[in-house]
């Protein structure tokens, strides 16, 4: 496995990601109050992984998602995967906001890498 | 009266012969003068917002080589908008062999089958194309004025794509980046249309080209040999074991849902041997 990990990740080199908003907008769905989108920095590599946050709230519920797209080393894109996680605020088990879901989710897929 | 006649008119069809063969030859001298006029061009080729790469394309005796180098010209160095809404931090990774080439493509104006080079895993491979050919549609009016050059519209379907071309007259070669060209002059600015478009953009043009190609053709037939079929079919499986490695390796959080779609970003979205594009996992 350590192998085949090999193989395929090289050496992560480290540029800051950070998920900046990129102003709100309001959704058509009348649940919906607002969708704040958030985009990521890429990292200085040859696969490279983008991702784009976007939190919608509805109530109390919270739409997290999280959209990564992975590039190869020519610059093509090759995969986008959608990770989707329902907060509930304060009363949620896991996450209390987007945000540390997102980071969450940024730091797995660093933990992956390293 | 009908003896007279008679020469009189062979002699005019004499000449109207002529008339056809003087044609002829100078049509044939003027397209001997283009083939034999080496060319040399250079384009920006933009894949994604990721990356920019420079792509080398020369034309000679009717063979295009188009040469796209490994290392982009720029690299994204997009910084985040803001701190004030910061909500997550430092992510980036590396994934792949590692060892980046140039990429290489081949092809003779008179055979659609065309070489290409291609690398899986870190080994580079000579590929084999069987070029379905390019029908362009020119019946376009508009012009357009890139650069300094004024540039016909035109388009054709490419493999899952509809490819916008924008070629000069100006310069009468039927060259153009990547595998395309076959139109009236060079192409000057061409796109593929859908969500993920790569473009070409000219950059510099040196014509007539006084140099040599620069391509170890030893090299490049000594690389071992693969259909693009079989290639295409490496690539494929090499993408869907890397993001299966991922996925395992993600931790799994209850409650989130992934959706992970495949994506080809290049031009070819649909080969001749696939009945559809990449499905949706």
């Amino acid at each position: 496995m350590k192998k085949l990990l090999m193989s395929m990740v090289a050496v992560a080199l480290m540029s800051t990601a950070s998920f900046a908003s990129t102003g709100g907008k309001k959704s058509v769905n009348d649940r919906a109050e607002t969708t704040n989108v958030y985009e990521a920095v890429v990292g200085k590599s040859n696969m490279k992984i983008v991702g784009q946050a976007e939190e919608i709230k509805q109530g109390k519920k919270i739409l997290c998602r999280l959209t990564v797209k992975v590039y190869n080393e020519g610059g093509i894109l090759m995969s986008t995967n959608v990770h989707t996680y329902t907060c509930y605020g304060a009363d949620d088990m896991f996450f209390s906001n987007c945000g540390q879901y997102f980071s969450h989710m940024v730091q797995s897929y660093n933990n992956y890498l390293n | 009266m009908s003896k007279q006649s008679e020469p009189l008119g062979s002699l005019c069809l004499f000449f109207k012969k002529m008339k056809y063969y003087l044609l002829f030859c100078l049509l044939l001298c003027a397209s001997w003068k283009v083939q034999a006029q080496k060319l040399h061009v250079v384009y920006e080729y933009i894949p994604s917002a990721m990356a920019t790469f420079q792509e080398h394309v020369y034309f000679e005796n009717g063979i295009k080589t188009a040469i796209r180098d490994s290392i982009p010209v720029k690299a994204n160095t997009e910084k985040g908008k803001g701190s004030e809404e910061e909500v997550s931090s430092s992510f980036s990774l590396v994934l792949g062999s590692g060892i980046n080439y140039r990429h290489i493509v081949i092809q003779r104006s008179d055979k659609n089958e065309l070489r290409e080079t291609g690398a899986v895993k870190g080994t580079n491979y000579l590929v084999t194309d069987q070029f379905p050919g390019l029908l362009w549609n020119t019946n376009y009016r508009d012009t357009d004025t890139i650069g300094k050059f004024v540039c016909h519209k035109a388009t054709a379907n490419y493999r899952g794509s509809k490819i916008v071309a924008y070629y000069t007259n100006d310069i009468p070669v039927p060259a153009g980046p990547y595998k395309f060209g076959g139109l009236p002059g060079l192409i000057v600015m061409l796109y593929n249309e859908g969500a993920n478009p790569n473009y070409w953009t000219l950059q510099k043009v040196s014509y007539p080209y006084e140099g040599s190609v620069p391509l170890n053709k030893g090299y490049i037939y000594s690389l071992p040999k693969l259909s693009l079929q079989d290639y295409i079919k490496k690539s494929d499986a090499l993408v869907e074991e890397q993001m299966r490695i991922m996925e395992s390796k993600m931790p799994a959080i209850k409650g989130v849902t992934t959706e992970r779609t495949k994506v080809r970003g290049t031009v070819e979205q649909i080969y001749e041997w696939e009945p559809k594009g990449p499905h949706e996992k």
